[in-house]
This record gives structure tokens, sequence and C-alpha cells, in this order.
């Protein structure tokens, strides 16, 4: 009795082994860590000038020099990538000096759902909206309010209202140039809102989208070092 | 192949100066029949509480660990002249913990990536100690109210003694992990090969690259199975020396914790309060118990109060504020608390496991009525403070149970596997000769 119980959790010892093998994913490891040195892993985990921007932060912080701890601005909305260059015996510099994944142009688009558009994508670093662009089907005669706005904390904050009159077929841009920095959110999805609209002339809308203002704007000679959208800057 | 050998030289400096640390408590202090394992874990913990001393004594961290160098050559003087300092043991058992913190070692240096808070958080006060700051420094650094000793464990390793990459502080994570896991299962009474099995399957089950990402909530998670270790043994001790030493152990490991994450204190003072009740308990163990964890608090908060430094920063800093109490929401968000509850509860086996366990003894063990009421008291007052705690957050409470409550009820899970402690260890009793851990 004693020697097939024994057999029984020999082989299920054997069993566990294979699952912690597979869990532990030890002979891809093993596999990488021939063939790749921390410095490619780290590049190949936190990116170049993509993903954490390691790769040029790195390259950064050991060809310029900093009395303070330069003021980094990412565009994308992930935790704070300083911690790759920081410096604790330093002091925070005040004013920007590297822009990672600097957009050419930023941009909010909507998807519909029943009445209402909700925001694809969260945005950040912007200082205001330029436009809207409504792209319809066939000419429409509005003369209603649309509504732009987050909720937080289960609160409404209206970001921009205006009344639209009449919307011609295929593009309409309506130049708005507000500034405000509520439409920058980090969770909030933003809410775009046509007051009293009927299914028919929800139809007829075929996307919202908004053009930002971003919210740091730098000439070419202030380029200190640039690596495909990261950029340093004097 | 340079990388491996330095992880493995790594493995062997943190296990041979956690393992030094006993020598620096008298020898009447020690439990003559604890376990190897049982041994690495204490060592740990008063290492740990060693490094806290050290640190809120404002010495950075070279300091520190030529001090620690400094003590432990002193008080092995003796050992390094005979050679019998550095005797390994080489049983089955020791083989297999070392190679399972080697395996997932590779796990941590291939995969490298921090998570979200370790990256927000815990590595700027990591940095802080890495590049020579003491804790005064952490002041000027972003949530001064999260504590810093986990951080100040992943730097050590991190700078001492290879100063290579971050992620070497890290494999410190791993060996508290492991210790903790082989410590849980080895008094039990079974066969060797089922104890493989069994440590295999809990770490099967638990592991999770996320969790060694940086995170603190693995190191409570691995002291609190230390605390449930140690609680076990001192129910089961009918010697009141033996509960007076282990009621010290569980304190100076609900100290270490409290100064990992804020909330562990509370998790360990549930624990505590309810193991007032179990009767087998002497009362002057139970006054031991109540005294040490009031001072333990005194000075977790006389370290705030000292410091300035308010709960602002914490998620669950504005906790309980009855000025934004709103009774229309009160519902819904309770709804959607115990949703999610539910939800994070199911993901995670170890405390279902637990909890059947518990429901088993409960309806069918008819002796171990202390026990019963013991568990009764700690699940209801855990289950309720993990409600509370993001019931009355005011900010948006769906937003930080998705963000928070998985985790936060992932540091608590190892109360869950008390039960399973109870009902291994009356259930198997086959004693051979390989029963030796």
């Amino acid at each position: 009795m004693k020697k097939i119980f024994d057999k029984y959790l020999i082989i299920f010892l054997c069993f566990s082994l294979l699952i912690i093998l597979n869990k532990s994913n030890l002979f891809r490891n093993i596999y990488i860590l021939f063939n790749q040195n921390l410095n490619a892993r780290l590049i190949q985990v936190y990116g170049d000038c993509d993903k954490k921007y390691f790769g040029f932060l790195k390259y950064v912080k050991e060809n310029y020099k900093f009395d303070y701890n330069p003021k980094i601005v990412d565009y994308k909305i992930q935790p704070d990538v300083s911690w790759i260059i920081y410096n604790t015996n330093k002091k925070k510099d005040n004013n920007v000096k590297i822009l990672l994944g600097y957009p050419d142009q930023q941009e909010l688009s909507f998807y519909k759902k029943n009445k209402l558009f909700i925001s694809n994508n969260n945005i950040i670093n912007t200082k205001g909206i330029k436009s809207i662009h409504l792209d319809v089907k066939n000419n429409i005669d509005l003369n209603k309010k649309i509504k732009i706005y987050k909720i937080k904390d289960k609160k409404k904050i209206i970001i921009y209202e205006k009344i639209i009159n009449s919307l011609k077929k295929n593009d309409n841009i309506i130049e708005v140039n507000h500034k405000t920095n509520l439409i920058n959110s980090r969770w909030e999805n933003i809410y775009f809102e046509i007051t009293n609209i009927t299914d028919s002339e929800i139809k007829n809308i075929n996307s919202i989208k908004l053009s930002l203002i971003n919210k740091y704007i730098f000439k070419n000679e202030d380029i200190v070092y640039k690596r495909k959208n990261c950029y340093l800057i004097k | 192949m340079n990388e491996i050998l330095l992880i493995i030289a790594q493995i062997f400096f943190i296990l041979f100066l956690i393992n030094s640390s006993k020598q620096l408590i008298p020898h009447k202090f020690t439990i003559k029949n604890f376990s190897y394992f049982d041994n690495i874990s204490l060592n740990i913990i008063l290492f740990i509480n060693i490094l806290l001393l050290l640190s809120l004594l404002s010495l950075n961290i070279n300091i520190i660990f030529y001090s620690i160098l400094f003590v432990l050559i002193l008080c092995n003087l003796n050992k390094i002249k005979n050679r019998s300092f550095f005797s390994l043991n080489f049983e089955i058992i020791n083989i297999s913990f070392f190679l399972l913190i080697f395996i997932f070692t590779l796990d941590l240096a291939t995969k490298i990536k921090m998570g979200w808070d370790a990256e927000f958080f815990w590595y700027l006060k990591t940095l802080n100690f890495y590049q020579n700051n003491n804790i005064s420094n952490l002041n000027n650094l972003i949530v001064a109210d999260y504590p810093h000793l986990g951080s100040l464990i992943w730097s050590f390793f991190w700078k001492y003694p290879f100063n290579y990459s971050e992620y070497f502080g890290r494999i410190a994570y791993l060996v508290i992990f492991f210790s903790s896991i082989y410590s849980f299962y080895s008094s039990l009474k079974t066969d060797f090969y089922l104890k493989i099995i069994l440590i295999l399957l809990t770490t099967t089950i638990i592991y999770n690259y996320e969790l060694f990402s940086g995170l603190q909530e693995i190191i409570v998670f691995s002291i609190i199975l230390i605390i449930v270790k140690f609680s076990y043994l001192l129910i089961n001790s009918k010697n009141l020396t033996n509960q007076k030493k282990l009621v010290l152990f569980i304190l100076l490991a609900t100290n270490a914790v409290c100064w990992i994450k804020n909330e562990a204190l509370i998790f360990a003072g549930i624990f505590i309060f309810s193991l007032l009740f179990v009767s087998e308990l002497n009362i002057k163990v139970k006054k031991y118990l109540i005294f040490g964890t009031l001072i333990i608090l005194l000075v977790r908060s006389g370290y705030l109060l000292i410091n300035d430094i308010s709960f602002e920063s914490s998620e669950f800093g504005k906790t309980f504020d009855s000025n934004r109490f709103d009774l229309i929401n009160f519902f819904d968000d309770l709804k959607i608390t115990l949703f999610y509850y539910i939800v994070y509860f199911i993901q995670m086996p170890i405390m279902i496991i637990g909890l059947l366990v518990f429901l088993y003894i409960l309806f069918y063990e008819k002796k171990s009525y202390s026990f019963k009421k013991f568990m009764i008291i700690f699940l209801t007052i855990n289950f309720s403070f993990t409600i509370f705690a993001f019931l009355f957050n005011f900010e948006d409470v769906e937003w930080q149970i998705r963000t928070g409550m998985k985790r936060f009820m992932f540091e608590s899970a190892a109360f869950y596997m008390l039960p399973l402690l109870h009902i291994l260890n009356s259930r198997f009793k086959i004693n051979d000769k390989r029963n030796k851990i």
C-alpha cells in the first residue's frame, strides 16, 4: 500500500515539476539570457523612443549634463518615466527640457453610443480645443446645443458648450479656439452630446473629432537633440 | 553566462546575509524545535527589523551595509576561525529551495519590467537609498506617507554586493517569498514528497511575475504567511516560554510588515485581535500581544507625526470622510464593492481553497471550537475592513476598486492558508525517515 502511495506521489511530483517549469518559462529565459545582454533586454522591455523611452533617456543622461532633474513631458498616459534618469540628490527643474512622444497634431476622436459620443482615447498636455470636425452624410439643420463634458466623482464637468445651426454634407470644421485644461484627462472619458438630437439626425453623423491645441510648442532652433518624436530642448 | 553566475552568487549572498542575522540575537531567544525553514523565516524578520532600525537612525545605505557586515564578522569571529561559518547543507529540500529561487530569478531577469505603482512610487524610494540618501530625503519625493522598508530591502540588495541591476534587489523578494512558503509547510507531519508537491502547487497557484515587479504586496503576503505559521505554532504550543518567544517573533513580523505597507498594520492588527479569542493562549501571552501591538502602532504613528507626514497621497487617505457621505450613492457603491469582492475572490485560488477548507473544519470537525471561533472573528473583521475601506472612499469607488482591491485582498490572502495548515496537520500523519524539513 505504502509503495503504491509513494509511486503516485512521485508521479504527482513529476507532474508538479512540469507545471513549475512551464510557469517559470525556464528554457525560454535561459535562451534569452544567453543571447541578449542586460541593456538590450532593457531597451526591448522599456523601448528606445517608444514605450518608456528608455534608450532615448539613457542616451540623454549619458551625453548631457543636468544641474537639476530635467522636467519631462510624456504624451503617453503611463506612470512618470523620469525614474529612468532621476537623481534624488538633485532638485527638480521647472522648465520643460524633455518632450517624449511629441505629436504633430493632437486629436480626440469619438465613437457613437446611443445618442452620445464617447472619446476613443484619453489625451493630456493640451491647452484647449482648436476646432470641432463633424462629418455628416447629408446637410442637416440642427440649431442645437453641443456639450463637451467629462464625469469625475459622479459629477458632470462641462468643458465646452455652443449652439450649432446647420451642417453641410461631408466634413464640417467649426473653429473654436477655446482655451481650457479640462479637456486633459488621464482616466475619464470625454463625452460629446448634442441636446435633443433625434434618431434620424444622429444616424446622419458619421464621425466627430476634436482638434486640440498643444500645450508645449517650441522652435526648431530650441532642439538640442532629437530622435524620432523624442526631443531634448534648451 | 556571466549574468547567470552573478545571479547564483547574488542568491547565495542574500541567503548568507539573512541567515547570519541570527548571530545578533542571544541564543536563549531561539526555539529548539523550530524547523530549518522556520529559522530562515525568523532570520528574515530579524534582518528586516535590523535594516529598519538602522534606517530610522537616518543612516545611509553604505553605512548600513558596512555596519551590518562589521557586526556580523565580530559576532562570528570564532566560527570564521573554525571555518564552520561557510558550511553548506546539501539536503534535497535545501537544494530544491535554492533551485526554485534560481528558476524564478531567471524570470525576473528576462521580464525585468516594473509594475505601474513600482515605477510611480516605490522605485523612487528605492533610488533614494541607492543614491545614498537617508530616510529624511524621502520627504522630498512623492507619497511620503508610503512606508519605505520594502524599497530599502530592494535598494540594499541592488547595490550590494554587485551593483549590477535593480532586479538584483528584487531577488530578495523571491527569497522572502519562498522562505515563507517552505516555512509554512515545514512542520507538517507528512511525507517528504507530499511537502515538495504542496510547495510546488502553492508556488504555481500564487506566482505571477507582476507580484515581483517591484510592488510591495508580495512582501506583505510573505511576512503575513510567516505570521500565520508562527501563530499556528503559538496556538499549538503548550510551553509558556515558547509561547512568549513566538509572541515576540509575531510582533517583530508585525513591526516589519507595517513599515512595508500602511494597511498591513491593520491586517496584522485584526489577526492579532482575533488571536485574543483563542482559549488555549495564556492570559500573559495575550497581554504581551496587546502591549506589543500598541507599541508598534505608537512607533509608526510617532514617526508620521514627528516628520509631519499626513495620509493625503494615500489611496485610502480620504476614507471615512463623513462630510462627503452621500446616502443615495451608498447602496450603489455597496453593490459595486461586493460584486468586485466576489470577482477578485474567485480569481484568487488560495482564498477559495482556504475558505473551503475552513468551511469543512466548521461543519465536519467536532473539536477545534477555539480555532473555529478565532477564524470566524478574523474572517468577519477582515472582510468588513476590506469592504468599508473601499466603500467609504469618497473618490470614484469603482475606479479605486478596479485599481487597488485585488492587490489589497492579496495582501491578506496568506491568512486564509491557516485552515489549510490546521487540516493538513490533523489529517496527514505519515512519519517516515524522509520527513525532515
